[in-house]
Formats: structure tokens, sequence, C-alpha cells
């Protein structure tokens, strides 16, 4: 059972889930971000203050000609261009003691006003190997 | 391909908890004095703050510090809500 939680931080309350990314040529070392659980998001994305935590510097966040691979993802508020990375999220499975590592391609965002403060998001690409549990009337979030 | 040390992963995780429970713990006085901020931690204190994380990012380097080895969030007032 990988376990998530109820962010009881404000602006509302956010269904999260902790996992350790590692980004190859830009992490020295394994991150954690605090994914928001997001069933609408085809692929997991990053915002700029967890890239930035992964390694990613600021001119590479704000610059497009220095990615190789772009996505235009499409919101409510309108359509942004992506950049596509390899990431791997380490979910670790507490009861078992066991890592699940899921290699994926991330959508990581450029470094805009709009998307400065967005929080990270697990989208579909990982959810789809995992049942998902989420209950808040006794606050438990799980991925089995 | 690099892979990820899982010790490492491990430390993260726990680390990661404990940072929780701070942001957990000082969100409502961090509201009332930097709303709609980053703020950012270093030892329990509170080593830069700004709307802006490029503005964020200068202040840290200024302290010889990084966005890698504090801990920050951006803290938001109850203005905004989220369509993700």
């Amino acid at each position: 059972m990988i376990r998530g939680y109820f962010d009881p931080t404000p602006p509302t309350t956010r269904p999260k889930v902790p996992g350790a990314v590692f980004l190859p040529g830009f992490s020295k070392s394994p991150v954690v971000v605090h994914f928001t659980l997001d069933t609408g998001a085809d692929r997991t994305s990053l915002h700029p203050l967890d890239s930035l935590r992964l390694g990613i510097t600021p001119r590479q966040l704000r610059t497009p000609e220095l990615w190789s691979g772009a996505t235009h993802v499409r919101g409510i508020g309108g359509s942004v261009a992506y950049y596509e990375t390899t990431a791997l999220v380490s979910l670790l499975h507490e009861d078992r003691g066991e890592w699940r590592i899921l290699e994926i391609s991330a959508d990581v965002a450029p470094m805009l006003q709009e998307t400065m403060s967005l929080p990270s998001l697990l989208g579909w690409d990982i959810l789809q190997h995992f049942r998902l549990e989420l209950d808040w009337a006794t606050h438990h979030i799980a991925l089995h | 391909m690099d892979m990820p040390n899982l010790v490492e992963a491990a430390a993260a995780l726990k680390q990661a908890e404990g940072e929780t429970a701070f942001w957990a713990e000082h969100y409502q006085e961090y509201v009332r004095e930097y709303p709609d901020q980053f703020v950012a931690v270093h030892d329990g204190e509170v080593v830069a703050t700004s709307p802006d994380l490029e503005s964020l990012l200068e202040q840290l380097a200024a302290r010889s510090l990084n966005v890698q080895n504090v801990s920050t969030r951006f803290i938001a007032s109850n203005r905004y809500h989220y369509l993700l």
C-alpha cells in the first residue's frame, strides 16, 4: 500500500501522494515531490518549484530551445507548451517495504507567472498502474 | 540510464515527513505574514520570502543557499481556488 494524505493547508484540502523523483541528467539524488492526485490529468507534470529542487536550472525552465521535446498541455485556462523529460518516480509500499519504480515521460512546466505556484500533478500515466482508494470521511488515501 | 539510489530516496521520504509536519504547524502563522508568497525555511527559520519564485532564488543565493537545501512552499491564501 502506498499511502497518501489530505494536505490540510489552504487553499483547499488536496489529496497528495509523496514520491521520490529522479530526473536522469538533472538530479544528483532523489527528491520527494508531494504530488496532487489528478485523475483528470493525462500525464504527470512537474511545476517550477519542484523542477528546481530536482536540479533543473531557472535558465533551463525559461528557455524552450534547450529542450529536445515539448508538448502542449491544455487546461481550463488555455494551452501552454511544457517540456518533456524522463522521470523515475519511486513510490514506497509501506506495508511491504518495497519500492515501485515507474519510468515516465513527465511534462515540465516552463517558468511562467501562471505556473510558478502550481502543484506538481500525479496523472493517469502513473495512476493507471494502481487501484486508488480515496476516502475523505476517514482521511484515507492509498494506492494498491 | 541512471537509477535512483533507494537508500537516499528513503532518507528523503523520512525528511519530507518532518517538513510536512513543520508546514502544517506553521501554515496559519505564515499565511498571515506572507500570504500568496513563496517562503523558504532553513533550520526552522524563514530565510527568504517573495511572491516571485525567481526573486526568492536570488535571495537564497545572496545567503549562499539554494532551493535544494531549504524547504520551500507557496503559502496560498484563500483568495485562489485551483481547477487542475
